[in-house]
Parts: C-alpha cells; sequence; structure tokens
C-alpha cells in the first residue's frame, strides 16, 4: 500500500507541475483575463497539493484518507468482507489434491484432507482467512518487529522482545532445524497456507485494522511460529522478581524473608496427588520482624533497587496474573462411566480471542478438533477420537540472572568467566519504520548464558529455557493429534516440549486420566534456588542440567479417581523437596476443584460445565468467619456490627448480584496494609516498597492471634489479630459506606465493581468489549480481578464415550472482522458459564445440512 | 446534458476507483477537462461526477447488511459518525476532482489561444 500511496502522491505532483507550468507568454489570454485565470488556477494547484497530500500521506495522527475514505477499496469495502460467502474456492501452491472445508454453524472449519501436508495447508488458509492481521500482530510482537507495522509507538515492546533474546532464539531454531522432517514439512505447508491466503488479497480486501493503519499484510514465514510459541513463553513467564527476597531480607531480616517468601506453599493441595483429603496446611516457624541484612541492602543499593522483572520488562505476578484450571475424573466417579476432562486456560482477553477453533480430518491418520494459535501450526488444546487434552501453567521458575564482570562498563567486549576473559557475542538489532527507515539500533550482547543487560550501571546476563528449545517443539501438536492414549500423549510431550512448562492433563476413552507438569526445569548448583541474583564469574554458577522426566509431578490412573491443577505448587514438599520454584499460586481455585470433585462421585459434564464458573471462594472461607470473631471480641460498634452481620450472612459466592463481596475484599486490601506494615516502606533499607507475602501466609497467621507480625509498629499499643482483622473491616465498611452509598444497597452490587474488559489488539474501544459484568472475584475458580483483562480464554469439557462429546467456547468470535456477527457471537454464552456443544462429525456428509453454513473448496495452485 | 455529463464523470470515476484507486479520480477528471465537451463547465462536472460516483459506491457500500455493524465499529475510531465519514468522503475527491480539472482547463486554454494565435 505504500508504494500505491507514494505513486499516487507522486501522480498528484505531475498532474499539478504539469499544468501549472508557465506556457510561452504569447500563449496566454490578455494581461486582464489572465490574471484572474492565473490566481483560479493557482488556488487549484494549492488544493490539489493540500488535498492530494492529505490523500497520500499521513498528516499528524491521520493515516493517508486517498485509500482510508475510497469507497471502492478503503473502510467502507470492509463491510463487503465481514462475513464468509456461502460458496468460495481457492488455491495453493503445493497442495497434493483437493481440499473441502465446511463451516459449521459456529463458525468452525471443518477441514478434510487426503493428506497431512494438505490439512496443515488448509488450516493456515483457514486461520488466515479469518485472522490474519491478529497472525501478524502476534508474530510480530514475538518476533520484536511491532514496529514494521504500528511505527516507533511500539518501539519500547520491541526492544524488550529483543532484549529478551527472543528472536535470537527463534531464527537460530530455524537456522538449526532439520528441514527434512516432518516437523518442518508441517510448518512449511501451514506458511503456505497462510501465504496463499494473503497473496491473493486485493487491497479491497485487507482486513480493517490494515486499512486504518495503512499497511499492507506481511509475508509469513517459518520463523513465525518459533516467534509465537517464544511469545506464549514470554506470557507465561510471570514470577516474582529475583530480588524480591533479598528486598525482603533488606527490611525485615533473612529469617523473616525466608519464612515469609517459602520455596513451598504453606498450604498443600498438590497437583500429584498425596493421599490427602483435603488441604493441608503445614506447621512453619515464623519469627518476627528482624534487623534488616546488611548484604541485602548493600545489593539493593548497588543495583539501585531495581525490580529486575520490570527492567527487563518482563511479566510479573500480580492481580491480573494469568490462572488457568483444568481437571479429569475417572470413569468410576462420572455419572456416565466415562473419563471426563475439563479445562479453562487464563489469559489475557483479547479481541478477536486468543485462539480459533478448527478441526482437521484425514482419513486413517488425523481427526482432531480443539483450538489453534492463529499463527502457530497445529491444535494446541483439544481432543481426537481416543484422547482429549489441555493445560495449565505449571509457574516453575526457569529463567535465573547472573551478574557479570566486564572488561568495560560502558560498551564491554568481554566478561569474566573462571578468571580469564571471554569474548560477548554480539548482535545488532535494527528497528525498521513501516516503510523500511531506521527508527532505532541496539547492540546487544550475550554471554554463554544467555543476554546480557546493563542494569543501573550493572551487568546481569539471563539463562531462560524459553530460549533453549528447538525446532522440534512443534512435533508436538501433530504427536497430541494423532495419539491414541493419554500415556502416549503425555510421552511425546515430555520428550520434545520444552517451555514454557505446562501442567499437561490428559484422559482417553481406554478411561485413563493422568497428569505431568511438563517442560524443562534446570537444576542448580548449591542450594539449587533460583529466586537468587548470581555471581556469574564462575561456571559454578552454571545450570548443571534438567531434571529427569521421571521427578517431574506426574500421576496416571490415580487411586482417589480424579485429578486437579489450577497453577498451585505441583507437588507436596514432602514427596519431592527439589527446588522447582517459589511464590506458588495460591491454592484457592485447587481447594475448589478438589472439594467439588472429592464430594461428587457421579460427576457429569454439566457439573464439569458448572464448577468452571463455580463463585465459591475458599479464600473467603477462610477469612469470614475470623473477620466475624474478631468484630464480636471487640467492644461494640455500630459500624462494625453492622459490616460482621454482613459478611456473616454471606455464601462466600461472588455472584454478580451479592453486595458483600465487595466489603471483604476492602477488608482484605486493609489487613495487608495493617498486617505487613513493615513493608510498606524502610529508610534504614534504604528501600521504600517491599514486597508483600502472599494471603496464604495470612491464613496462615490467623492461627496465631498473639504473633508479632499482627502488632503495627508506629502504635504505643500492641496489636494482635483480632484488633487488625475488627480494624480493617471496620474501615473497609466506614469507606465504603462514604464513598460507594449505604451498606449492603444497590451501589455495593458486585458486577458494579468488578467487570472483564476485553480489548482489542490496537486497543481501539469500539472493536473492544468492556464492563462486562462477571461471577467470580479474586480467587474462584472463575477470577475477575484487577483490571479485569484476564480471564478465561477457553471453556471445554469433554466426555471420551463411545462417541466424543465435547463443549466448548471462548470470549469472543471465530471472525477476526469487527463488523462480522462471529466477532463476538460467543459472547454471551462465555459471560452466563454456558457452553455450545461442538460439531465433530467424521466425515463431511455427517454434518446436518442444518448445521452447515459456508464451504470452501481448495485446490492445487497448479491446477 | 448536463445531467448526462455528470452522470458520465460519475460513472467513469467510480468505475476507476474500482479498478485503480482513488488516486485515479483527479486524472480521470483533468482529462475530462481537457477534453472539453461541447458547452460543458468543466470544473463543475467534475468535480459533482465525482462526488456522484463515489457517493454512489458509498450507498452501495451502505446497502450492506454488515454495515450497521462496521459504522458502529468505526465510529470508536474516529471522532464523528460513519456517516459524516462519508460526506468527507465525497467531500475530499470533490475538492480533488474540481482543483484537478480547473487546472487542466487553464492549461487546456492556453493550448487552444497557442492554436489559434498565428
Amino acid at each position: 500500500m505504500f508504494c500505491t500511496t507514494r505513486a499516487a502522491h507522486g501522480a498528484l505532483v505531475i498532474i499539478t507541475a504539469f499544468t501549472a507550468q508557465h506556457a510561452p507568454l504569447n500563449a496566454f489570454p490578455p494581461v486582464h483575463l489572465m490574471r484572474s485565470s492565473r490566481t483560479g488556477s493557482l488556488a487549484a494547484a494549492v488544493v490539489l497539493l493540500i488535498v492530494g497530500y492529505m490523500g497520500a500521506r499521513p498528516v499528524g495522527p491521520l493515516p493517508p484518507l486517498g485509500p482510508l475514505l475510497d469507497p471502492a477499496n478503503g473502510l467502507f469495502a470492509a463491510v463487503r468482507t465481514a462475513e464468509l460467502p456461502a460458496v468460495a474456492s481457492g488455491r495453493i501452491p503445493g497442495l497434493m489434491g483437493d481440499v473441502s472445508i465446511t463451516y459449521d454453524d459456529r463458525g468452525v472449519p471443518h477441514i478434510f484432507a487426503s493428506n497431512t501436508g494438505d490439512a496443515y495447508r488448509a488450516l493456515g488458509f483457514v486461520v488466515a482467512r479469518d485472522r490474519l492481521f491478529q497472525i501478524e500482530m502476534q508474530t510480530r510482537a514475538g518476533g520484536g518487529t511491532l514496529t514494521e507495522l504500528v511505527g516507533d509507538v511500539a518501539l519500547p515492546l520491541d526492544q524488550t522482545t529483543r532484549a529478551l533474546g527472543m528472536p535470537r532464539a527463534a531464527e537460530g531454531r530455524v537456522a538449526n532445524a532439520d528441514t527434512t522432517t516432518a516437523t518442518w514439512r508441517m510448518v512449511s505447508a501451514y506458511t503456505a497456507g497462510v501465504n496463499a491466503w494473503s497473496d491473493q488479497l486485493v487491497r479491497r480486501d485487507y482486513p480493517l485494522e490494515y486499512k486504518l493503519l495503512g499497511r499492507a499484510p506481511y509475508t509469513y514465514s517459518t520463523v513465525e511460529a518459533m516467534h509465537l510459541l517464544n511469545r506464549m513463553g514470554y506470557t507465561l513467564a510471570s514470577s516474582q522478581d529475583e530480588l524480591r527476597y533479598a528486598r525482603a531480607a533488606a527490611m525485615v531480616g533473612k529469617e523473616a524473608a525466608d519464612a515469609l517468601f517459602p520455596v513451598h506453599a504453606p498450604i498443600v493441595e498438590p497437583i500429584q496427588p498425596n493421599g490427602q483429603s483435603a488441604a493441608r496446611t503445614d506447621s512453619i516457624a515464623l519469627p518476627g520482624p528482624g534487623a534488616p541484612d546488611p548484604a541485602s541492602v548493600a545489593l539493593l543499593k548497588a543495583l539501585g533497587n531495581v525490580d529486575l522483572r520490570v527492567a527487563l520488562g518482563l511479566p510479573t505476578r500480580g492481580p491480573d496474573a494469568v490462572g488457568s484450571n483444568n481437571w479429569a475424573v475417572a470413569p468410576a466417579r462420572s455419572a456416565n462411566g466415562h473419563a471426563l476432562l475439563a479445562g479453562d486456560p487464563h489469559l489475557e482477553l483479547t479481541l478477536p480471542s486468543i485462539w480459533y477453533e478448527a478441526h482437521l480430518v484425514v482419513p486413517d491418520s488425523m481427526d482432531v478438533y480443539g483450538v489453534t494459535i492463529p499463527g502457530l501450526p497445529g491444535i494446541v488444546i483439544g481432543f481426537n477420537r481416543d484422547v482429549a487434552w489441555t493445560f495449565t501453567n505449571v509457574g516453575a521458575d526457569v529463567m535465573d540472572f547472573y551478574l557479570e564482570t566486564v572488561d568495560d562498563p560502558i560498551g564491554p567486549t568481554r566478561y569474566m568467566l573462571d578468571g580469564a576473559w571471554q569474548p560477548l557475542d554480539r548482535r545488532v538489532e535494527r528497528y525498521l519504520a513501516p516503510d523500511g527507515t531506521l527508527i532505532s539500533e541496539d547492540t546487544m550482547r550475550y554471554t554463554h548464558r544467555g543476554p546480557l543487560r546493563n542494569i543501573n550501571g550493572q551487568w546481569i546476563s539471563h539463562r531462560w529455557t524459553v530460549l533453549e528449545g528447538d525446532a522440534r517443539e512443534m512435533e508436538v501438536f501433530d504427536k497430541s493429534a494423532r495419539s491414541t492414549t493419554a500415556q502416549e500423549l503425555l510421552d511425546h510431550m515430555a520428550t520434545n516440549y520444552f517451555a514454557p512448562a505446562q501442567n499437561m492433563l490428559a484422559v482417553d476413552r481406554g478411561g485413563t486420566i493422568a497428569i505431568r507438569s511438563t517442560g524443562h526445569y534446570p537444576i542448580r548448583p548449591g542450594d539449587g534456588r533460583g529466586d537468587v541474583l548470581r555471581d556469574g564469574s564462575s561456571r559454578s554458577a552454571d545450570w548443571i542440567g534438567y531434571w529427569p522426566v521421571s521427578d517431574y509431578p506426574q500421576s496416571f490412573a490415580p487411586e482417589q479417581g480424579f485429578l486437579a491443577s489450577a497453577n498451585q505448587e505441583p507437588i507436596d514438599p514432602r514427596v519431592q523437596p527439589r527446588y522447582l520454584g517459589t511464590d506458588w499460586e495460591r491454592p484457592w481455585r485447587a481447594m475448589v476443584i478438589n472439594t467439588r470433585l472429592r464430594e461428587n462421585s457421579a460427576v457429569s459434564a454439566d457439573d464439569m460445565r458448572a464448577y468452571q464458573t463455580e463463585p465459591l471462594s475458599m479464600r473467603a472461607e477462610a477469612f469470614v468467619p475470623a473477620f466475624v470473631e474478631a468484630a464480636r471480641n471487640q467492644p461494640p460498634a455500630p459500624s462494625l456490627e453492622d459490616a460482621a452481620r454482613i459478611l456473616d450472612a454471606w455464601d462466600r459466592r461472588y455472584t454478580t448480584d451479592n453486595t458483600s463481596a465487595l466489603l471483604f475484599e476492602a477488608a482484605m486490601s486493609n489487613v495487608t496494609l495493617l498486617l505487613w506494615d513493615e513493608f510498606q516502606d524502610s529508610a534504614s533499607s534504604g528501600t521504600t516498597r517491599g514486597p508483600t507475602p502472599s494471603d496464604m501466609m495470612t491464613a496462615v497467621l490467623l492461627q496465631k492471634p498473639d504473633h508479632a507480625w499482627w502488632d503495627i509498629r508506629n502504635t504505643s499499643a500492641v496489636e494482635g489479630r483480632d484488633d487488625i482483622l475488627s480494624s480493617a473491616l471496620e474501615q473497609a465498611y466506614d469507606d465504603l459506606v462514604e464513598r460507594v452509598g449505604a451498606a449492603g444497597s444497590a451501589a455495593w452490587v458486585w458486577s458494579d465493581h468488578r467487570t472483564a474488559n476485553i480489548n482489542h489488539y490496537l486497543r481501539i474501544a469500539s472493536f473492544s468489549r468492556r464492563d462486562i459484568p462477571m461471577r467470580g472475584g479474586s480467587g474462584t475458580l472463575n477470577p475477575s480481578t484487577g483490571a479485569g483483562t484476564h480471564g478465561a480464554s477457553w471453556r471445554m469439557v469433554v466426555e471420551m464415550g463411545d462417541e466424543v462429546f465435547a463443549q466448548a467456547t471462548y470470549p469472543g468470535g471465530q471472525s477476526g472482522h469487527p463488523a462480522s456477527v462471529r466477532y463476538d457471537d460467543r459472547l454471551a454464552d462465555w459471560i452466563a458459564g454456558q457452553l455450545d456443544t461442538l460439531r465433530v462429525p467424521r466425515t463431511e456428509g455427517a454434518l446436518p445440512a442444518t448445521q452447515r453454513r459456508q464451504r470452501l473448496t481448495l485446490s492445487p495452485a497448479n491446477n | 446534458m448536463f445531467i448526462v455529463r455528470v452522470i458520465g464523470v460519475a460513472l467513469v470515476t467510480a468505475v476507476a476507483t474500482w479498478f485503480l484507486s482513488w488516486w485515479s479520480v483527479p486524472f480521470v477528471c483533468a482529462l475530462y477537462s481537457f477534453m472539453r465537451p461541447a458547452g460543458s463547465r468543466p470544473v463543475r462536472d467534475a468535480a459533482l461526477g465525482a462526488m456522484l460516483g463515489w457517493a454512489a459506491l458509498l450507498v452501495w457500500q451502505a446497502s450492506h447488511p454488515s454495515f450497521g455493524k462496521l459504522s458502529g465499529a468505526l465510529a470508536g475510531v474516529f471522532p464523528v459518525p460513519a456517516p459524516v465519514l462519508m460526506l468527507v468522503a465525497v467531500l475530499f475527491i470533490g475538492l480533488l476532482a474540481g482543483a484537478a480539472a480547473r487546472l487542466t482547463m487553464q492549461q487546456h486554454s492556453a493550448v487552444s489561444t497557442m492554436r489559434v494565435r498565428p
């Protein structure tokens, strides 16, 4: 398009120049007539130049108006591509035979191909047909080339991506890939399919976003899939900062920091069953606040009290942290005697959705249904006729930081290793504008561990499993699609899958349920901990291998008859004490699932569906009685009594219409501030903000009512648990009455205060869906927290009977076109916690006519 | 004849826009002005014709069932509703067409004068 706009601009200048040029003097009419006509010509030339310029070139925030307003090819032409035509055909280079695709009444393409390569070509084609702009956005985000699409506004994002070493790793994978393998053929086939769609587009067919940006689609290449996989690794890399422990020790001493930020979760409800019938709260030694640790203070001062992960642009674990659930029920505990599986990966909510639903059928080879990520060649989560599978994030610590010694603090070329200088690898990163001009340039340096960054004058390198996989990782999607048992699927994954580590849950038609926390977990020297900044000047700080698969948290056909994961610590530390990570996700969601599965010995698919939006909070179950008791132990006060009455009457369910959750959340926030006042600031440690222990630790402290942590430092009195809880509750009540309205009134309705916000990739408000009332809160299975930008990105329930029965939905729709009815047609069901029954025809003819909508036939391009 | 000329320009600009792009319109109008059909007022004819051509295309797009949704979506992108955006499009092309025609007319007059002078 840029060529077009440039050409248009040039052409207009030519018209103006040719027509306005001075003709020979004797060619002009008499002077008095010439004056007026010359003035008119001059005015016309000015208008032509100005309007023409605005038509061809961007002016301020305005894109070029010509291509935008062009009624045949611009914005308004997008109306013609909003819906798929009833019948269409296309051609793809390299296709071996015709591929028949039928779209069902949910907009899902059912691809019927004669061989696997053709199926993946067709998959690339249909995904690009519905989500081309999303493919480009996501892969560019992973490749650090967003500036080439949206301009220098994306420069900081691209710089972060490249500084993390992601594009270099992706390019390395492609360069080292064995191009003779089936995996590579699959990736190449998908690439051909995507490009076959985009290559035949003319400007009027471009997705709306391209028209708004004044851009044309890029050419997808095989490295894009690697970029996308890296991007997923980045998204799921949320973890606590390596300096968190130091920051805590600098404020309250090492002993207290060790206790408050333990390697293992104090409430144990692991993924790998441990024979317990309920969550276990471990008794832990909990020393009170101590003197600041001088070594930690010195370290933080040297680093300028920086947050390493923030400095590197990595996602941090906060109220919007991703959190997912999955669980499975064995035939013995299911209503129909079939294995059941449920999964709802929680990610950032976007429009179009991160997922795209598809069904691929190749006779005698593959029959897989599920969701793919646009740009990634394969079904990521789904099922075939024999096996169903889904993931949650492990949250393991797979990224370490090293303080390096370099030869030049400004522009180092070497780093010290075991007493000798080693050369740094260098790579020049160039950031280009959409028109190809250079915006900026960085020189990145690499040690043998990974990228090296200057953070407040200190050179710090990092090593990350996401950068260490190879192209074989792509194989796992194809292998999953062809697996026939849960064991086979998980073994394929364990062999080739590298990162991000996932709790992979699978069930099969034979009735086996199984889970394995799969990825690669580094073995570290010394105490094995990865949550500290290590001295990089010696190889002895390096990883010394990866865990053997036999040590991974896992369970196959457990006696208890069910399995559940919700990002909690995957294995009981009494079973496997080795360091896998720290700051594990709170167990509240896992406790709800396990409670439901323990109490129900005849689970149905509909029960599974209902559990996915279960609004009960185990966090509230743990804290509400303590608040109520604390209030009763205090002298009578009207607002405290009313607040306690409201909480006591609450069923601890975050339904949209309840008026108690708001009070509970406000009270919990106050407890955090009052209880952990030692971490608010500390002049002596030189730090201004400390880490906050999780509410798991607060729950542990509930059992120690007179512990020193309950005391508020700057008061003369010695406060205990009940003082803090009652004070927090009373303050919350008074504050809400003042800010929101009368207690228990309509103004306290939960859905008015916590909503989901699903943003378009370009954050365009009218392409987004915001302020969606949600049922759920912090720690419920369907959490609604923070800015509401994260949530269940896909909900699926599968029953593996003689015929597979599956239900699912996601917040959005199949189409990426904002004017399509399929852009957000699933949103209502998603909000209501309902699922659609999926159509899973074995043959093209098996899909009833009433469920067919569009048809697409793909043929070889050389026919 | 005026209406026929305007409709003629409208048809040609619409076809040129469809097959080429927006930038073809000033060329079409320049050409029309250069040819200057008998009795015509090229600037007026070209501007009105181009506006009519684009308006017709816009009306055709607006007749699509998905236009309401597209209009709603675009309302969040631009500070004006879709019909105003359409009006801007029509004015934009009218200005472009009229200016191109006006310039060409001046050139044409000069060339004609040159030809008739000894």
